[in-house]
């Protein structure tokens, strides 16, 4: 049996008023099969390295974010997985097969958002647009539902060309979504939107994973991929630096809260790190960054170091992000 | 009620061919361009009767042939060149940038069927264009055939492959759509005005004429005008044979030099 035949009984949730998961449910993932599988994966440019050592799974029916700085071998990672690029060495499969040699079987089931915002031909006119990509696929969602999940109804017969950024992104995720694919890939899917449009897009995408649908998403913003993704990648230099659950990844570091203390001659970091609530430190500019599992903490830095108020807020995955690949520019990027 | 596959095959030929029409500068070359240049060039000296013999091309025994009977084959030369030369490596080029290519590789159709269907679309523009010019022709200008229809189709399709070709290599060929733009455009115009198309070739210094010998469009324009005149086989299966052996070698060069994606590393 395969995933088409699978999904038609999978059950599903509604998560809003239109029902928005529905539209997807005539195709999403056998709920046995590794989505995504890259083992060892090695990307290098002549002398140059690209991608040193990147394995990862992707499981079905969720969101697996790609995170790290420019340069960090991210898109040549995408790349590879997409097919675009040959991997010096290492094996990746979407689906089970072979994103080169199976390319239109693999492509079939796979929708993909490049990283391009231009390649929507600009001539011609966004019901033009919808009604080619239709044709690539046995069974395409509607042209009207097409319109809704990009939110271009009443534009139909607008040229490519005319449309703003904002929307020829909308238009071109909504593309990727548009063949019911059980898997898909998004190169920055909300790179240059608006927070309505964002909203949107990620609105959208949870209901196409309620569906039992996968989403394998790169982005820059730590926000989303905290509050959306269920498991999360960060690359840097080309390996995978850290992996896992949003949640248990800031868990495992006992980042709750984080505390800045104005950094003074005195006040080092084996003094804070005595404190019995201190977890973790990090020097940033002209301050402490202190991260703790309690809000004790802010009492016992206080008392350290004499100051009435203290600045404090809920620790974030951005922190975690930025404590690991570190805060200057690299060179090149 | 149509497979899967022919319905992709329609909607990319609509599409595609929408897209062309809808380029200003793609439909002023293909259709205004020439129809100046035929009204302009045609009207000088079309209407007058051609001698016995002249420049290596002769008239049918026994018929009245115009001068405008051989300028028009030429002419039609001219508008494979242009769509080929002009038109063809340019929109390559855009498309490339624009990371169409990069995108029909992440969907299920295969580049292959995307370059036919191309290939298609400027060949219904071609005929599209050659028919307008024909009409314009035949009813401005009077301009008769006299030759075998077959042959006639026959050396259009080899001159079209030909040309088409080169103009492929050069769509793939340069980095940017700039480059691609600018040497096409000086290859187009340097082939066009020593093709004999423009200028009769007769008129040329020696020297000229010797070099044009190696312009492929030379040979299109004798091919075409001593088909279009019925000419017997000695005098045009030298530029049949330089025609396809341009061809073939640009056939073979296309997928070796062709780039696919702007690559930036």
């Amino acid at each position: 049996m395969d995933g088409l035949e699978h999904d038609a009984a999978l059950p599903l949730r509604c998560p809003t008023q239109t029902c928005a998961a529905a539209r997807f449910s005539q195709q999403g993932n056998s709920l046995d099969q590794t989505v995504i599988r890259v083992e060892n994966l090695k990307k290098t440019y002549g002398s140059v390295t690209a991608v040193a050592d990147v394995s990862l799974r992707v499981e079905p029916g969720t969101v697996f974010g790609l995170v790290g700085p420019n340069g960090a071998g991210k898109s040549t990672t995408i790349e590879c997985i997409e097919g675009l690029r040959e991997p010096t060495s290492g094996r990746i499969e979407l689906l089970g097969q072979s994103p080169r040699s199976q390319r239109r079987a693999v492509f079939s089931q796979v929708g993909v958002l490049l990283q391009e915002n231009e390649l929507l031909p600009r001539r011609l006119r966004v019901h033009e647009i919808i009604e080619l990509f239709r044709s690539f696929y046995p069974n395409p969602l509607d042209k009207a539902e097409v319109l809704a999940n990009c939110g271009l109804e009443g534009q139909e017969r607008v040229r490519a060309s005319r449309l703003s950024g904002g929307q020829r992104r909308r238009l071109a995720l909504a593309l990727a979504l548009i063949g019911r694919p059980r898997l898909v890939i998004l190169d920055e899917p909300t790179s240059g939107l608006d927070p309505q449009a964002r909203y949107n897009v990620w609105r959208l995408l949870l209901a196409y994973r309620e569906a039992g649908g996968t989403i394998f998403v790169s982005t820059h913003y730590m926000d989303e991929a905290e509050e959306y993704c269920d498991e999360l990648c960060l690359l840097d230099y080309g390996e995978v630096q850290i992996q896992g659950s949003p949640k248990r990844l800031m868990r495992e570091r006992s980042m709750r809260v984080l505390v800045k203390v104005p950094a003074r001659p005195e006040l080092t970091g084996e003094r804070l790190q005595a404190l019995e609530t201190v977890r973790q430190i990090e020097h940033v500019d002209d301050a402490w960054h202190v991260y703790s599992d309690t809000d004790r903490v802010y009492g016992e830095l206080k008392a350290l170091t004499g100051e009435d108020i203290l600045e404090m807020r809920p620790a974030r995955l951005e922190d975690l992000y930025l404590m690991t690949t570190g805060r200057s520019y690299r060179p090149g990027t | 009620m149509r497979t899967l596959r022919q319905h992709v095959v329609w909607q990319l030929f609509a599409k595609d061919l929408l897209q062309y029409l809808r380029e200003p500068t793609a439909a002023f070359f293909t259709f205004a361009f020439p129809a100046l240049l035929l009204t302009i060039l045609g009207g000088i000296y079309g209407g007058e009767e051609m001698p016995a013999a002249v420049g290596g091309f002769q008239p049918p025994a026994g018929a009245t042939v115009l001068y405008i009977d051989l300028y028009f084959p030429g002419f039609v030369g001219f508008i494979i060149a242009n769509l080929s030369l002009a038109s063809i490596p340019v929109f390559l080029a855009y498309q490339r940038e624009s990371g169409y290519f990069r995108a029909i590789q992440v969907s299920p159709v295969s580049l292959f069927t995307v370059m036919l269907v191309r290939i298609s679309v400027y060949f219904v523009t071609f005929i599209f264009s050659y028919t307008f010019m024909f009409l314009l022709a035949r009813l401005t200008l009077g301009v008769r055939f006299h030759g075998s229809e077959g042959l006639f189709l026959l050396g259009i399709l080899v001159s079209f492959i030909a040309l088409g070709a080169l103009g492929f290599l050069l769509g793939g060929m340069f980095r940017s759509p700039q480059a691609t733009q600018a040497t096409s455009m000086i290859l187009f115009f340097l082939l066009y005005f020593t093709s004999g198309s423009a200028i009769p070739r007769w008129q040329f210094p020696n020297w000229l004429h010797t070099l044009t010998e190696y312009n492929p469009l030379t040979h299109v324009v004798e091919l075409l005008v001593h088909l279009w005149l019925g000419a017997p086989s000695d005098l045009w299966w030298q530029s049949g044979v330089v025609v396809l052996g341009c061809g073939l070698v640009a056939l073979i060069l296309v997928p070796m030099t062709f780039k696919w994606e702007v690559d930036t590393r």
